[in-house]
């Protein structure tokens, strides 16, 4: 995880973390800056068969296989349509990378570990089962998750 | 046998548009159509596996050199052989590992802008059912 110590006024350093944010719908959420690969325009992936809803199928990144998670839907967070998510996010959490398109990429942002809480259950029970925090960012309140947990749970 | 052509697979494959199946040549033993299958064989039909639409009265059909003899893969009726460097046959991706394995997807090649799934050809052959009576 990326994290640093920086000044704040002559007071003590604080930890800050830096994660990237995005949305799914309405709600936001964050990941380690680092574990986001890429971020690609969305397409149309292939349908595998024998798979849950949550996997959309697979399109080409980098000349290898990389297949796509409605990660909204898989979190129970269903209030946007995949068609309405312009860009993909190739993430790589433990040893799986996979990718999730986002109805916006909004960056990295660097959240001081004072702007962290303990989860309040406003994301959901699905989404407090892989979640790291809530934090405050300059695009409001948002889910920091667990990136490894969530495609260790993701598998099928 | 050249140093290029030991590092390349030969492949069936089948299937329309981005996604479709493969199937190792080795396994092969001969395509035939469905008026040359003999009356009583064992057939599993990998387009109804994938969930791809076909034209079954036209499909083709490969015989499997497998220990049960007379076992044979519904492949529908687009098919062709393609040579694939080896190096080009990529693993499913992880988080599909379970899934992989429990229907026989051994891995994938890309081929006319889509994806095909290599079968387990063995897998696949065992789910055969017989077809005729003896």
């Amino acid at each position: 995880m990326s994290t640093t110590a920086t000044p704040s006024g002559s007071g003590p350093r604080e930890e800050t973390h830096a994660l990237f944010a995005f949305r799914l719908g309405h709600d936001l959420f964050l990941v380690p800056a680092e574990e986001v690969v890429a971020v690609i325009a969305t397409e149309s992936p292939a349908p595998l068969p024998r798979v849950p809803v949550h996997v959309l199928g697979l399109v080409n990144h980098d000349h290898r296989a990389l297949a796509v998670l409605d990660l909204a839907r898989f979190l129970g967070r269903t209030d946007a349509a995949v068609g309405e998510r312009p860009r993909t996010l190739v993430l790589r959490g433990g040893d799986a990378t996979v990718g999730v398109p986002v109805t916006t990429a909004l960056g990295v942002v660097a959240v001081g570990a004072s702007a962290v809480r303990t989860a309040s259950g406003v994301f959901g029970p699905q989404v407090g089962e892989v979640l790291r925090g809530e934090c405050e960012t300059p695009h409001g309140a948002g889910a920091w998750l667990d990136l490894a947990r969530v495609l260790e749970a993701a598998r099928v | 046998v050249s140093d290029a052509e030991s590092r390349d697979r030969s492949f069936l494959v089948g299937g329309v548009g981005n996604l479709g199946f493969a199937v190792p040549m080795e396994d092969i033993r001969r395509l035939v159509n469905a008026v040359d299958l003999p009356p009583v064989h064992r057939r599993a039909s990998l387009p109804r596996l994938l969930g791809l639409a076909h034209d079954a009265p036209s499909s083709r059909f490969a015989e499997v050199a497998c220990l049960h003899g007379d076992t044979y893969l519904e492949l529908g009726p687009d098919v062709d052989v393609v040579r694939v460097p080896r190096t080009e046959i990529e693993p499913l991706p992880r988080v599909l590992a379970t899934t992989a394995l429990r229907w026989g997807w051994a891995g994938l090649l890309h081929h006319d802008g889509g994806f095909r799934i290599v079968m387990d050809t063995t897998w696949v052959a065992a789910l055969a059912a017989s077809r005729g009576s003896a």
